[in-house]
């Protein structure tokens, strides 16, 4: 929550920069078809924050992947 | 019965009217925040460096200026400027994630974040009641069998305070109400961006 997760709360990695930049989206255009902020995607990217399991399915709905593919609890 | 009638039909238009004229207020204040929330010429209020500033600067307009206004009750209409104008430029720093009315939060980001200011904002006013309520306690305990130690207290404290000063402290008492929530909300700002880099960000 704009600031790096304490080692006490539950980090969820995800390749979320590479997903999106293989599907040819920017970041601003992922926002807007998940209805987010496009800070907020730059957040989730840099681990900064971790999205609810709404928004974890909405991005890999717009990506059209499997939620598990994009993100993770360990770091691959 | 005419007359009533009359008295009705001026009672319904200016009910409309007013009706009205709040809805217009509503949806001109939705599109204010609107454009103030998203338009990148704010994006100077919203970095790490200038969260940091606007709260430094905000502790010190709010304490040193009742410091000041305690005792120079001409500044007290100065003060009370700057300090709404500070108040905007921590709204416009967050993004106003605190103005609800007629404008939905962005995101669940967002969201998260003001819930964690309010929640520290909560405790923080615990600590300080607990502090005031604690420092009473100890000095009624104190002067428990010296009645005259709190008489004094208190009268001392009653003449300190006339009108003018009451109404400084009714401002600073304010001024943390307002001021709490934004200063519980953190320093960390957005990525420090030029208007380029935010374009690039964006289409990255």
């Amino acid at each position: 929550m704009g600031r790096k997760p304490k080692a006490d709360e539950e980090l969820i990695y995800n390749k979320l920069e590479q997903v999106r930049t293989k599907a040819a989206m920017t970041r601003q255009q992922l926002a807007d078809a998940v209805d987010v902020h496009y800070q907020t995607i730059g957040y989730i990217e840099r681990n900064e924050y971790s999205p609810s399991l709404v928004l974890a399915l909405r991005i890999a709905k717009a990506l059209n992947k499997k939620v598990e593919q994009i993100f993770s609890l360990e770091d691959n | 019965m005419a007359k009533k009638t009359t008295e009705n039909k001026e009672e319904t238009l200016s009910g409309i009217f007013e009706e009205r004229m709040s809805i217009l207020g509503e949806k001109l204040t939705s599109r204010l925040v609107t454009w103030m929330r998203n338009d990148t010429i704010f994006d100077g209020f919203r970095n790490t460096p200038a969260r940091i500033i606007l709260n430094v600067l905000s502790y010190l307009v709010l304490y040193g200026g009742a410091i000041y206004c305690w005792s120079n009750f001409s500044g007290v209409l100065t003060w009370f400027g700057i300090l709404l104008v500070l108040l905007l430029c921590q709204a416009i720093s967050v993004r106003f994630v605190f103005q609800v009315q007629g404008v939905g939060i962005l995101d669940e980001y967002h969201e998260r974040r003001r819930a964690r200011a309010y929640s520290r904002a909560y405790k923080s006013f615990v600590r300080y009641f607990a502090f005031i309520a604690g420092f009473l306690l100890v000095a009624f305990g104190f002067a428990l069998n010296e009645t005259l130690i709190l008489q004094q207290m208190f009268s001392g404290f009653t003449s300190m305070v006339d009108n003018y000063r009451l109404i400084v402290l009714f401002l600073l008492v304010s001024g943390v109400v307002a001021f709490q929530k934004y200063f519980s909300y953190g320093v960390k700002g957005e990525p420090f961006l030029s208007r380029d880099e935010v374009k690039a960000m964006k289409n990255s």
